[in-house]
């Protein structure tokens, strides 16, 4: 086991986060160009 | 299913369990049983991390909640990838700093025995309740599915997953993991190009999302909440009718998603045992953070798409028509006289809906008389809304009655071709099976390192350690199918256990924060802290009208509040 091993570069964790914001930033692009909440009878 | 769907179902369950069987080779003494021998490669783990996390309720029910209530589920994964990248950087090396079997080992060596063991115990008696429902849960609606009584779908599950278990190992656990998430993929891709084909035939991208839009089927993104107050409201006394809603009380938006959410995926990823064994597995370090960026990367993806399905599911039953009530078994509950004056009802609403629906493209395409045929539309989907709830309310009220699980395999046994029925069936049995056996191995885990070998035989040899490993695997599978046989349809009590014990996941999570942030805190300040935390959720749950995703943070921070205002008393080492 190597424990003690430098961790993975930075750059893999931006763009992990990078891709979620991409997502996140596209359902709301999504959700305000489609969604109209229903509301009840 | 017709015969050619069986033998696909039955020759995949072969296949897992012939597979699960041959691993039985890697496992000589409970580093081999438990962590893999350090050998299991990262995307193998990761790929075991998302299976163990798409039980075969995630498949059927998150369908169904986009069929129901649109993709505001979605709300609970937003955190995911933020969880993951904090679990890499400040866990991953606590759990790989040295070679431990269980992540509450890590807390002994923190803090001392007593914590590991509540720690350890919290963890057994949460998931000891839930293992019940992931066999119970899905068994119900295969039986539906098959034909087949439910005692039997259970045992399938039970007695195939715990055989396989019991004798591989987590080299079984993950390796049959793997064909499970594939098979578990390409039946929903199979389902998702399906009803693309059927819903494209009538409409085209742009007018179907605009009919699911139109419908509130698709929000996706909530930014603001419905409240901004923020003081929790206390629950009104019984029988009197209040408004509890505060900013704490709504389920989906961003803020819960992305504060609550990321506190929940934190502990279930870095403090349950049955994911972090996955994390244990891996040669290096590196390659379980490898392994858990699988999930930070895809989980939220593939979210969309499984919940998409469901909003393509519910445009199918729009498009073509479907029941009023997908579960057969509960709807013949109901008075069968006034189940067919609301079933007539729900006819002529169903059709009023595609006429408008109709009416509202042909108004769009012609770009004339859209605002009022918009209107009539979303009536008449308000209007066939309003014939299920009436449904609903014909079911006796014992028991909470709700169809939304049965909703994609009512789709599966009646709209795909043959093979495909096989598929799904074997689709949704693997994602039972890939959550129980991950449960039962590290309920086995836990039992063996944190209690037998920890308190009762400490100088156990290999062969014996992992002979209690394999009977505590054993246990557990048995207990586990007992448990759904005879207690979990009764609903009530084992369901509040349930409930209760995942209540205690951000107080887990709140005992590994404290070891990193408080470096003062010894065994005292941990378990002050835990007990705290854990008094903190109940007393909140009882109290306030919050969300339950508001309940993980709540405990972590409770932990360390307390744990860090006892430290001061009581430092580490005295």
């Amino acid at each position: 086991m190597k424990a003690d091993e430098p961790g993975l570069p930075t750059r893999v964790y931006v763009l992990v986060i990078a891709a979620a914001v991409v997502t996140v930033v596209l359902l709301y692009w999504f959700t305000q160009a489609y969604n109209v909440p229903l509301g009840a009878a | 299913m017709r015969t050619l769907d069986w033998i696909v179902f039955v020759a995949f369950l072969g296949y897992v369990v012939f597979d699960g069987i041959r691993r039985a080779r890697g496992t000589k003494d409970l580093d081999g049983y438990y962590a893999g021998g350090r050998s299991i490669p990262w995307w193998a783990a990761g790929l075991s991390i998302m299976a163990t996390q798409a039980s075969a309720i995630t498949v059927i029910g998150t369908t169904g909640k986009g069929h129901e209530g649109g993709m505001a589920f979605l709300h609970t994964y937003i955190g995911l990838p933020v969880a993951m990248v904090i679990l890499c950087v400040f866990f991953v090396p606590l759990l790989r700093g040295a070679p431990i079997l269980t992540a509450y080992e890590y807390l002994e060596t923190r803090f001392g025995p007593v914590t590991r063991a509540i720690a350890s115990l919290v963890f057994l008696v949460s998931r000891c309740a839930a293992l019940g429902f992931v066999l119970y849960a899905p068994s119900v609606v295969l039986a539906a599915m098959t034909g087949l009584d439910e005692s039997v779908t259970i045992l399938i599950i039970g007695v195939l997953t715990t055989g396989y278990t019991v004798i591989g190992g987590v080299h079984a656990v993950v390796w049959t993991d793997v064909k499970q998430m594939i098979v578990i993929l390409v039946g929903l891709a199979v389902a998702l190009v399906i009803l693309l084909v059927r819903v494209l035939g009538e409409f085209s991208l742009d007018e179907a999302l605009t009919l699911a839009g139109q419908a509130g089927k698709l929000d996706a993104l909530e930014v603001v909440p419905d409240s901004t107050d923020l003081v929790p409201k206390p629950h009104p006394p019984k029988g009197v009718e209040a408004d509890t809603t505060s900013f704490w009380t709504e389920n989906y938006n961003l803020w819960t998603g992305l504060f609550g959410g990321t506190f929940l995926m934190l502990a279930y990823f870095g403090c349950d045992q049955s994911q972090v064994q996955r994390i244990l597995t891996n040669p290096s370090a590196n390659d379980s953070r490898k392994a858990l960026l699988i999930s930070g990367f895809a989980k939220l993806p593939m979210q969309v798409v499984v919940l998409f399905i469901g909003v393509l599911l519910w445009l199918f039953h729009a498009i073509f028509g479907g029941p009023m009530w997908y579960s057969e078994g509960q709807a013949a509950k109901a008075d069968p006289a006034k189940w067919a004056v609301v079933e007539r009802d729900f006819r002529v609403a169903e059709a009023n809906r595609l006429e408008k629906m109709r009416e509202f493209v042909t108004a769009s395409r012609e770009s004339a008389g859209e605002a009022s045929a918009l209107e009539a539309y979303r009536e008449s989907v308000r209007a066939v809304n309003a014939t299920r709830a009436k449904a609903r309310a014909l079911l006796p009220k014992k028991k909470d009655y709700d169809d939304t699980n049965y909703i994609f395999p009512h789709f599966v046994l009646n709209e795909l071709p043959i093979l495909m029925v096989g598929l799904l069936v074997a689709a949704i049995f693997a994602a039972a099976m890939s959550s129980a056996d991950s449960v039962l191995n590290s309920l086995s885990a836990a039992t063996v390192v944190d209690f037998y070998k920890r308190w009762l035989r400490p100088n156990a040899s290999d062969e014996s350690a992992l002979l209690a490993g394999r009977v505590a695997t054993f246990g557990w599978g048995v207990f586990a199918t007992l448990v759904a046989l005879f207690v979990a349809g009764e609903g009530a009590i084992i369901e509040q256990i349930n409930k209760i014990g995942s209540f205690f996941y951000g107080t887990l999570l709140g005992g590994f924060v404290l070891a990193m942030l408080v470096r003062r805190a010894g065994e005292v300040a941990a378990v002050s802290g835990l007990v705290a935390g854990m008094g903190s959720v109940l007393c909140v749950h009882y109290t306030l009208k919050v969300a339950f995703l508001w309940y993980n943070l709540i405990g972590c921070v409770a932990v360390v509040a307390v744990g860090w205002l006892v430290s001061l008393r009581f430092p580490n080492g005295r």
